[in-house]
């Protein structure tokens, strides 16, 4: 499997970071309305999730159950430290581009 | 409050669900759920849930396990055929698509209204039961009677065990509610939805309270619950549990809590309930065994047998009452009606609350639309085998090629299926577009949410494997049964097929399609009868306004109501003005016995009204005998008029006899038989007249009726309204037209004639699809017997009139068995109206021609097309 990351692939990581704590299908999918302003499936967010653990950038662990859940347990995601890594690197390429940009195309 | 997502969807979503990911993709749907409810409300919700559980329906949910792939091959390859087969004849297939979607629409619709007719009141404890009577005066039965005695629930409870616990609802606080703001101005509303309750109310039924205690909010006098609705009415948000509140001016009363609004599917729909120890010169009743206008609830015993509670039941009050029946000649029955059958089965009783008793008409409804749904598979499986000429080869080669007979009915089986699952499909999207258009133009509650219920589903799922099998069963076995050798030999059809399946079938189709055509005209004409009816009094331009019931003292009333009057007359539109308990169209509570020298001391129930001097004159009421009740007479205020059918109750001989007699006689208080008036209508054409009794006294001013002649309503209502607000600034200004107010009682037969038509439409639309698929099939058949016809020197029109020959004798075999059953539906019908329509033989002669006309015009679309074709080029195929 590729190890690259897809545009959807990377918000969803980057979400991951962000939240931190807390982060598993519901909560991503929120946050994804809330900063992308876009609705997207939970069951998109799952296939997503599922892939970039597969790819070794998060991992997961079972954690509380709430009533709100109808007691089910949640799938908490984590960053990992190859994730982390890869999120800098995506990162420090692209300041770079964009310090290549020329001046008067930046309003 | 928080509604579970629906519980279908969510099995669903357990049953696929491979075990170790249900947690977190329950898990996850669920809390979704939770916070879109909040946010956008639970049908919302619950449509969102339902689209994530099969967003998720993927093979990566599933748990594994091994499908045998070369039978999902064949299937497959059904599916792809039958694509195919549809893409291949675009009319034929659509037509018998949309003949399937309008069936299936059609019930999809009716059961939505039925569940919701039959969700009434399934939020009560269980064993809940209202208690009603039976009236009977000398053995003939006079009412069915909601309300009871007061005494009735309190010895109930007392001699039966089994009885837990009772609750009695008095319908007296309707009125003037009013509070005074901070800023002194005062928010003032009539209330119509307002009743006295037991304290124990919210412990019988299943309505929740927001605030407040359900054991304390009525268990002391002057305490009163509001709905959420109208506390926000009078408080705004507010807090409102311990501010006051005025009922009719003079009596104040605290709130104490708030309840919930109530549900649309209650039978009680209440906006204040006062305790009812606020109720004047409360003292429980415990031995009041006259005075019937309490509806009773009582909660018996899980085990109870209730069979055995209404035998007892039944001859209660027989024993209870013994020297009062003896006395008057009247006996009464109670007997029980548990909590949810009140609302579909009250056909009858009287003086119920809200609009009981339609359980007939559900019945109907459920019957024509599993009729429409059965004309539309007759369809499908009409043109289904219609089109088997067509496919004859194609059933011939697959056979010489080795196809086996089961498979080939599977195949065709699938094909149904796939119709009736797409024609649901359609049909769901159909039904949601046309809701909101039939809640507005019939104002038939039906809620979309209900099409997520389990009933609806399991409906559903029914409809279209039974659909699949039904309609595709009889077309597999005739399309199957072709021998190859013959078929693909060619010249296998010909026109004058024999008298067969599919002849009945249409045959069917146009009996339904006549009966409903009939049935159609038959309303329509029953409801303009009654409607240009002469109702015995004028209720034009009259101008209707609640009376005022917040007063400041005794005669305070009075004394602005007479202020009112001459302020009236002053206004020159204005031509009369009267007051009165009650207006024709409102139905009366107000019913008492009375006694004459004919009666023998038996008491007899007449209705009574309150009237002034001006009410006869004003709606034009023609005095029959005797004269009319005079104000300045002293001696009138213990005279009385009677109507006709009052006469006939107590056994008057002829209306002058009447004259000079008293009601009661020998008894405390004697009415004077001073007049008699001719009879009107109270209530509809539906209903009977109605004995009554017309008292002078002009206090009993619930109703002001204000004739009027103006074109310009909107300026002389202003005026009046100001008026009003300078003599009653206590009192909302509340009006209607009196001819509208009359006229709404007949929206339950408007809305039955809408839904009579529409459906009626719909039938005879789908059965003329059917009739044209046909048509088009054997004419197209027929292409070259034509073409030789037209050789040999045949008009155009003689050939039209050959191939309508044969669909005019169904139509006719149609009529021959559809209308002695309609006459006999309409006849019952029409029973149910005390003043009828004749059927006559009219309604026969426009619903034949009409039926008639539309088939024949069917047909002719189609042969005319045909016939006149060149027959050069139909004879050149070969």
């Amino acid at each position: 499997m590729s190890k690259n990351l897809g545009t959807l692939e990377e918000t969803v990581l980057l979400i991951v970071a962000v939240i931190e704590k807390d982060a598993y299908g519901y909560t991503v999918s929120e946050e994804y309305f809330k900063n992308i302003g876009q609705r997207i499936s939970i069951s998109a967010i799952h296939t997503v999730l599922k892939r970039l653990e597969k790819k070794g950038y998060i991992h997961s662990e079972m954690g509380g159950a709430t009533q709100e859940r109808g007691g089910r347990k949640k799938r908490i995601y984590k960053v990992t430290k190859l994730g982390f890594t890869t999120l800098e690197s995506i990162q420090a390429a692209r300041m770079k581009l964009w310090g290549m940009m020329p001046k008067y195309h930046i309003s | 409050m928080h509604k579970p997502p629906p519980r279908w969807a969510n099995r669903f979503l357990e049953w696929y669900c491979a075990n170790h990911l249900v947690d977190e993709i329950q898990g996850d749907l669920h809390e979704a759920h939770f916070h879109r409810q909040k946010e956008h409300g639970s049908t919302k919700a619950g449509w969102w849930f339902v689209w994530d559980v099969i967003r998720f329906f993927r093979p990566s949910s599933f748990s594994k396990y091994q499908i045998n792939s070369n039978q999902l091959k064949m299937f497959k390859d059904h599916i792809k055929l039958g694509f195919r087969i549809f893409r291949r004849n675009k009319i034929y297939s659509s037509i018998n698509l949309s003949g399937l979607v309008l069936g299936i629409a059609c019930c999809l619709l009716i059961s939505l209204h039925v569940i919701g007719e039959l969700s009434y009141d399934d939020f009560h404890p269980e064993n809940t039961y209202r208690v009603v009577m039976d009236m009977y005066k000398k053995n003939e039965l006079s009412a069915r009677s909601t309300p009871v005695y007061p005494a009735v629930g309190i010895s109930l409870n007392e001699d039966f065990p089994e009885v837990e616990d009772f609750t009695r609802i008095l319908p007296f606080g309707g009125g003037v509610y009013s509070v005074e703001t901070e800023a002194g101005q005062l928010i003032r509303f009539n209330e119509d939805k307002g009743v006295y309750a037991d304290e124990n109310f919210f412990s019988m039924f299943g309505f929740d309270l927001v605030k407040g205690n359900p054991e304390e909010v009525l268990s002391q006098p002057d305490q009163i619950v509001l709905s959420e609705s109208a506390a926000k009415r009078y408080f705004g948000d507010s807090d409102p549990i311990g501010k006051n509140i005025s009922f009719r001016g003079e009596h104040t009363l605290v709130v104490t809590g708030v309840m919930q609004d109530y549900p649309k599917n209650s039978h009680m729909q209440f906006d204040m309930i006062t305790s009812l120890k606020s109720y004047d010169n409360f003292d429980d009743w415990p031995q009041n065994w006259g005075w019937y206008d309490f509806y009773t609830y009582i909660r018996v015993d899980r085990q109870t047998d209730i069979t055995l509670l209404s035998e007892k039941l039944d001859g209660f009050l027989l024993e209870k009452k013994k020297d009062i029946n003896e006395e008057f000649g009247s006996r009464e029955h109670l007997w029980l009606q548990h909590v949810p059958d009140i609302h579909l089965y009250s056909e009858g009783m009287s003086w119920d609350m809200g609009e009981n008793g339609g359980s007939a008409q559900v019945y109907f409804l459920s019957a024509v639309a599993f009729l429409i749904l059965i004309i539309a598979w007759v369809n499908f499986v009409n043109l289904s085998t219609a089109r088997a000429v067509k496919r004859s080869k194609e059933v011939g080669i697959r056979k010489v090629v080795g196809v086996e007979k089961k498979q080939l009915i599977i195949q065709f089986l699938t094909e149904a299926f796939l119709y009736n699952f797409f024609g649901v499909l359609i049909a769901i999207g159909v039904v949601l577009i046309a809701i909101p258009l039939i809640s507005s133009a019939i104002d038939l509650s039906i809620d979309p949410y209900f099409l997520l219920s389990q009933k609806i589903l399991i409906g559903i799922v029914i409809l279209i494997v039974g659909g699949s099998i039904l309609s595709g069963l009889y077309p597999a076995f005739v399309l199957t049964s072709f021998k190859p050798v013959s078929v693909l030999k060619g010249g296998f059809y010909s026109r004058k097929s024999s008298f067969g399946f599919r002849q009945l079938l249409v045959i069917f189709q146009f009996t339904v399609s006549i009966i409903l055509i009939l049935g159609t005209i038959l309303v329509v004409k029953q409801l303009r009868f009654m409607q240009n009816q002469s109702l015995g009094l004028n209720v034009d331009q009259t101008l209707i306004l609640r009376g005022p019931s917040s007063s400041r003292g005794d005669n305070d009333l009075d004394n602005r109501q007479e202020l009112f009057r001459n302020q009236l007359e002053q206004n020159s539109v204005v031509k009369g003005f009267t007051v009165s308990s009650n207006i024709p169209g409102e139905e009366n509570f107000w019913i008492s016995g009375f006694s004459t020298r004919q009666s023998e001391g038996a008491l007899l129930s007449c209705y009574i009204i309150s009237i002034d001097d001006n009410f006869f004159n004003q709606f034009e009421i023609d005095l029959v005998a005797g004269r009319n009740l005079n104000r300045d007479l002293q001696t009138d205020t213990a005279s009385v008029v009677l109507n006709k059918e009052a006469l006939k109750l107590f056994g008057f001989s002829s209306p002058e006899a009447a004259l000079g007699e008293v009601l009661n006689p020998g008894r405390r208080r004697e009415w004077k038989i001073v007049g008699v008036v001719d009879n009107y209508h109270q209530a509809t054409l539906r209903d009977e007249l109605d004995p009554m009794a017309f008292f002078l006294n002009w206090r009993a001013n619930d109703f002001f009726s204000i004739k009027l002649n103006t074109d310009d309503y909107p300026a002389v209502i202003s005026s009046i309204e100001d008026k009003w607000d300078e003599i009653y600034p206590d009192n909302p200004f509340d009006f209607f037209f009196l001819d509208e107010f009359f006229n709404r009682q007949y929206k339950s037969d408007v809305q039955f004639n809408a839904v009579f038509v529409s459906f009626a439409g719909l039938a005879i639309f789908v059965a003329c699809l059917g009739l044209f698929g046909l048509v088009s099939f054997t004419v197209e058949q027929a292409r070259k017997e034509i073409g030789i016809r037209k050789v040999l020197g045949a008009s155009v029109s003689r050939i039209m009139l050959l191939l309508a020959r044969d669909y005019a004798k169904l139509i006719v075999g149609a009529m021959i068995i559809a209308f002695p059953l309609s006459f006999w539906l309409m006849t019952k019908w029409l029973e149910d109206f005390a003043y009828q329509t004749t059927i006559g033989a009219g309604i026969f002669f426009i619903g034949g021609f009409f039926v008639v006309v539309i088939a024949l015009l069917t047909v002719s679309v189609k042969s005319l097309n045909v016939s006149k074709t060149n027959p050069a080029v139909t004879l050149r195929e070969e």
